[in-house]
């Protein structure tokens, strides 16, 4: 009888070693897969981008998409991956109540170099943090894309790549540490819940650009000497509708990324959770994407009728709801797109009238749309637990509001200060001449379209 | 640069695979891809401003 006991005993503990492994094996290759559904924003990105820039122009802003996307991988390798872990206490790196933040413990896992090498390289003893490093980093290089679209045709490609860097490696991840982490002091004293990175990701993108904007001034011939402006539009609106729906395709993964995996040593629970450690699924974010979507495109149509816009505004449908994708209703989340969809234009009428040439609209789909949807969370999420635990702070429309200033902050002021310093260097803006001429034909060795844009005749029939 | 293993197994309690693992090189690596990095973005930049001054 004791040998049989012992026998099923060691079957069991065999069935529960498989099964953790296996358990184990699909939370890597969850965020593995992540990682190539994120870079299809970037796909859509370079094309949305080129498409969006006049043909004289189109290379070279695929150049700078591509370089963007190039630089931001390795800044956030040496030291973007450390600035998330060592600061979401604050400027103090201490330590929070979770115990996994400030200086001490960045070094022993989030360095390039040292003991901590271990875990940013292969491991056998470690199957999450090269995924999970994977999946930040294409958060990273998205900041950096946001903030691309909106100074096409105008800007240096060094400076550019130097102030993706800033944004990519340092501004949206201090916003993360603060803000996106569960020892984070914006969650754990004003309980500011974000879950899909509306603020954090997408409003510290939009007003960093907002910060390069002002320093780089508009494209030549965007306004005119009293004031109003004129439309400059791309060579491709269709490369630019089709890029659009390939950001939104890839927002697919990017939002699953934001889910944590449940069942491991580094899990908040044995089933999903955000990164807050609160309860979710899957499920909720496919009601609700679906529903965000729908709803950013019919409140563009209503208003603009234009397929440019209704495509941004089902991107802005999603960013609107982004921080409560996690726990909204599906009719709530269509309702709340519906409004980003209608904001939208009107809110690019109002940049364009303050004098700011935002070639894409990237500052008001990311930056007013990501805030409008972190102030909505406020009011119709107001008293949800915020984190993990006994006695965590709960989501407030006040404790949203200073969350939203904060990421302003951030935002707005590492972009205007990185950028004025690249402005008195020479760094910032194209010459006159080169910006007449085009930039492809100035800096670019290729060209966009060596036979023109042939039209064919129809076959006969 | 010093192997982790020789032999090509999933053995339990082992950690870091890659060469160096442990010793100074990744630091050493790392100094030199930072390097790299910055110098590309001093030829980038010299290239770029050579081309400014070409069609001014």
């Amino acid at each position: 009888m004791e040998d049989q006991l012992a026998e099923l005993a060691a079957q069991v503990a065999a069935i529960e070693a498989k099964g953790n492994m296996t358990n184990t094996m699909f939370a890597e290759a969850y965020y593995y897969i992540t990682i190539p559904l994120m870079i299809i924003i970037h796909a859509g990105f370079l094309a949305y981008e080129m498409g969006a820039s006049r043909a004289k122009n189109a290379l070279s802003s695929g150049v700078k998409n591509i370089l963007a996307f190039a630089f931001v991988i390795p800044a956030f390798y040496f030291f973007g991956w450390w600035v998330y872990w060592a600061m979401p206490t604050g400027l103090s790196l201490s330590a929070g109540p979770n115990g996994i933040s400030g200086a001490e413990y960045a070094g022993a896992i989030a360095l390039a170099w040292g003991d901590s090498a271990a875990y940013m390289g292969p491991n056998l003893a470690d199957q999450i943090d090269g995924v999970f490093w994977g999946a930040f980093t294409l958060f990273a290089a998205t900041t950096a894309s946001i903030m691309s679209g909106a100074v096409i045709e105008r800007i240096q490609t060094v400076g550019f790549v130097i102030l993706a860097i800033i944004l990519g490696g340092f501004s949206w991840t201090l916003a993360a540490a603060w803000g996106w982490h569960a020892d984070g002091w914006l969650v754990t004293g004003w309980g500011v819940h974000d879950f899909g990175a509306a603020g954090l990701v997408h409003a510290v993108a939009a007003f960093f650009a907002l910060g390069v904007l002002i320093n780089l001034g508009p494209r030549i011939g965007k306004f005119n000497p009293d004031g109003t402006a004129n439309d400059i539009p791309g060579h491709n609106l269709p490369f630019t509708a089709t890029g659009l729906m390939l950001i939104i395709v890839g927002f697919w993964g990017f939002l699953m990324a934001c889910l944590v995996v449940g069942g491991e040593a580094w899990s908040w629970s044995s089933n999903y959770t955000t990164i807050y450690g609160t309860p979710t699924n899957l499920g909720a974010l496919a009601f609700n994407i679906l529903m965000s979507i729908a709803g950013g495109i019919i409140g563009a149509w209503i208003m603009t009728r234009d397929p440019f816009w209704m495509m941004s505004g089902a991107l802005a449908g999603i960013i609107s709801c982004a921080s409560g994708l996690d726990i909204y209703y599906p009719a709530m989340t269509l309702v709340i797109a519906f409004g980003a969809g209608v904001l939208l234009k009107p809110a690019a009428n109002v940049l364009e009238n303050m004098g700011i040439d935002d070639a894409v609209g990237a500052v008001t789909v990311h930056g007013t749309i990501g805030i409008y949807g972190m102030l909505v969370l406020g009011i119709v999420a107001s008293g949800y637990p915020a984190a993990l635990g006994e006695g965590a702070a709960v989501t407030s429309f006040v404790g949203q509001l200073v969350g939203a200033i904060v990421f302003i902050a951030i935002g707005l002021i590492t972009g205007y200060v990185s950028s004025l310093i690249l402005k008195m260097l020479g760094m910032l803006r194209v010459p006159e001449a080169a910006e007449i001429a085009g930039l492809d034909t100035v800096k670019v060795p290729a060209q966009a379209y060596p036979e023109g844009i042939a039209v064919s005749p129809p076959a006969s029939s | 640069m010093g192997f982790p293993f020789e032999k090509a197994e999933w053995v339990a309690g082992m950690e870091a695979i890659f060469p160096g693992a442990g010793g100074s090189m990744p630091g050493t690596w790392a100094l030199i891809a930072i390097v790299v990095l910055i110098g590309a973005l001093a030829i980038g930049q010299m290239s770029e401003a050579e081309k400014y001054r070409k069609h001014k």
